[in-house]
């Protein structure tokens, strides 16, 4: 309920917004727009919900809305790997982590103390500035709407149709470097997670001594010897064994 | 005025073919998606139990309607007035989406379905870039990176899974719904690498584009490589959609109905509307990749038609979108059959068939599909009878051999590695990784 609000809130107030500074009337600018503040909220949203699934569940409306932002912007590719990257897998994985990390409920998660907010606002806002930055940096972005050069008619169309293999060819042939570093940390980050998982003492296991007699589990020679014996295989190990 | 009406179904045809924009939306919307997959997936309930009880030499609903074929509305009508019921602990806002982003997640995926062929239009090829007479699909949309979409729309559905176990405060469903995350996580990645050489011989990610490119080349599934994708695709959709042996999330034994055990009424109707119809939609996905969507087996059929004869639009179509129903229903019977037979997996032996059997299968697939490519595919594009007699063969031979070679390959490591992690668990005076890492989660309520 509280979501649904916080949209529609949302939405007036960037609608509003939007007939008051802009006084530009085109439907699409302004579904722009509103699917823009939306997000905003979302990610508000984000950063106040004390309940940390709650706070995920913002997360995910945030990147769908970008998603939607994309799919205005004609990156339709773009739209459905963020789809796919952010909700099928990041936002997941950040479930299951909290699930496996904090108390299941997620009810009792404290809401953090400012000391620990400043660093992340510091760090946040720094982002913005250098974002805002380099956005307002671009030649193209500063010149006016009409003054940019349109594509053409043709070209446009093999990108929106061809989106992947443009990027592909892109990929392996401009960007060849970061894409291959990116590669390497992506290769790095898997072997440290299988480090990590991996339990301690685990790799000695199959060495080391003889198991004790009162566990669960038969003995490899036991299990060898039935294996081996094959005569009375249809009688369970656990009744034969002493 | 027969002739008036069949000049307005045909009106009507070429509207959901051609960009006419509200026509088609308005149809597609109210009658396809509003009215006619939920009655479908109906049926396909009355279906399954109608099956089921055959395979068990029982003869199963028969009391209303003729052949029990009312039985699906009478639930419907017994689910809708049913008290609506939220436990008082509940996440209740959560607790009500979690169905609904299921059932999005299984309607959003059947947007991109090429149900018939569509008409034909002149397009660029995407291997050769030469201008040629192509399919465009009688899909509610056809979008240009139509592969990547379905991934994307149908991993929607873990979230909606886990949310319900999440918000109904009960250990048994958080229990569900944490194995049916692992689960399609784990098996997300075989479904999707399953995919991989069917995007690499057709170049491009649209399911139109895939579909006409069958229609020239010849179904998928007849090439060796295709056959492997396709099986290791039906294997990983049956845990995709969480249908038996996969079944492990709503485990009646074990975990009473799992994620949804704290449903009733409608929001438990609504799951399981989500479950038939991903069900359905998979089904529809691997006849499209695999099966050569409505294309007749071994007819040169629509190839005959694609000089550009508009008026041959209805035809081709209904007998299309006939041919490909057909196909979807052996497929969902398989669904049947296979969970008419074989009994529930365990939790450890389901992730180790993923991570160590299925996933490197598919990654030798790949290689060998690319030599399938190199062999069959290339050296023919853009000629228009499609790869020769000779060429086809050598390339079967070659990969098939290569196939049965990486299968039991593949099938002997797993098997050493299974039986060398069982011994240093027995060897071990530790605990079993797998089982016991489910147990020990805190599941206090």
């Amino acid at each position: 309920m509280l979501l649904l609000m916080l949209v529609s809130a949302g939405m007036l107030v960037a609608g509003l917004w939007e007939i008051l500074i802009f006084r530009e009337f085109g439907p699409m600018r302004g579904v722009f727009v509103q699917i823009a503040g939306a997000a905003v909220l979302c990610a508000v949203g984000t950063v106040l919900a004390r309940n940390l699934i709650h706070s995920a569940l913002y997360l995910v409306a945030f990147f769908f809305l970008v998603a939607c932002l994309f799919i205005m912007l004609e990156a339709e590719f773009l739209a459905v790997m963020q789809v796919l990257v952010f909700i099928g897998a990041v936002a997941i994985l950040l479930m299951f982590g909290i699930m496996l990390t904090q108390d299941v409920q997620g009810d009792q998660v404290e809401a953090h103390s400012v000391l620990r907010r400043l660093p992340a606002a510091i760090v946040a806002i720094g982002l913005f500035v250098m974002l805002a930055v380099a956005v307002q940096q671009r030649p193209d972005f500063s010149k006016a709407r009409t003054e940019r050069a349109a594509p053409s008619v043709a070209a446009r169309e093999r990108v929106l149709n061809q989106m992947p293999q443009e990027l592909g060819l892109d990929l392996m042939q401009r960007w060849c470097l970061p894409f291959e570093l990116v590669g390497l940390l992506l290769t790095a980050s898997l072997v440290g997670a299988v480090a990590l998982a991996q339990p301690v003492g685990s790799l000695s296991a199959g060495s080391d001594g003889t198991p004790s007699p009162g566990s669960l589990t038969e003995t490899p020679e036991h299990l060898s010897r039935e294996v081996a014996g094959g005569t009375h295989s249809s009688s369970r190990p656990d009744l034969v064994s002493p | 005025m027969n002739g008036l009406w069949v000049s307005i179904v045909a009106m009507k045809m070429a509207a959901l073919s051609e960009p006419v924009p509200w026509v088609a939306w308005f149809l597609w919307l109210f009658v396809g998606f509003a009215g006619l997959f939920p009655l479908l997936v109906a049926y396909i309930v009355w279906g399954e139990r109608k099956v089921a009880a055959r395979f068990q030499d029982r003869i199963g609903p028969n009391r209303v309607g003729p052949f029990g074929l009312l039985q699906s509305i009478a639930d419907l009508v017994k689910l809708l007035f049913k008290e609506d019921f939220t436990p008082a602990r509940a996440d209740f806002l959560i607790h009500a989406l979690a169905p609904v982003l299921m059932l999005i997640s299984a309607m959003l995926s059947l947007a991109v379905i090429p149900f018939g062929f569509g008409s034909v239009s002149m397009r660029n090829d995407p291997v050769t870039g030469v201008l040629r007479p192509t399919l465009t699909g009688f899909s509610a949309v056809d979008l240009p990176s139509g592969v990547p979409y379905l991934i994307a729309v149908s991993s929607i559905a873990s979230l909606g899974l886990f949310l319900a176990g999440w918000s109904s405060r009960n250990k048994y469903a958080l229990l569900g719904s944490m194995r049916s995350v692992a689960q399609m996580v784990s098996y997300e990645i075989p479904q999707v690498l399953a995919t991989v050489p069917i995007v690499l011989w057709s170049g491009t990610l649209s399911l139109t584009g895939i579909l006409d490119r069958q229609v020239e080349t010849g179904w998928y599934v007849l090439t060796p490589p295709g056959f492997m994708a396709f099986v290791i695709f039906m294997i990983s959709s049956f845990a995709e959609v969480n249908r038996a042996p996969f079944d492990l999330p709503e485990a009646e034994s074990e975990l009473i109905a799992g994620f949804h055990l704290e449903y009733s009424s409608m929001r438990f109707g609504l799951f399981f509307l989500a479950e038939y119809m991903s069900m359905f939609a998979v089904c529809c996905i691997c006849t499209t990749l695999f099966l050569g969507g409505g294309a007749i087996p071994f007819l040169a059929f629509p190839r005959g038609l694609l000089g550009g004869y508009v008026v041959v639009d209805l035809f081709l179509n209904l007998i299309t979108i006939l041919v490909f129903s057909l196909k979807v229903g052996l497929l969902i019977f398989l669904f049947f059959w296979v969970r008419a037979t074989l009994p529930r997996m365990r939790v450890d032996r389901l992730m180790a068939f993923a991570w160590k059997l299925l996933i490197p299968l598919c990654l030798v697939n790949l290689l060998i599909a690319a030599i399938w490519f190199e062999i069959v595919i290339r050296p023919v594009a853009g000629r228009p009878d499609g790869p020769g007699f000779l060429q086809w063969w050598i390339g079967f031979g070659v990969t098939a051999l290569l196939e049965v070679l990486a299968f039991f390959g593949a099938v002997w490591l797993y098997r050493q590695d299974s039986e060398h992690s069982l011994k240093t668990w027995r060897s071990s005076t530790g605990s079993k990784p797998s089982i016991i890492a489910w147990r020990s989660v805190p599941t206090k309520v």
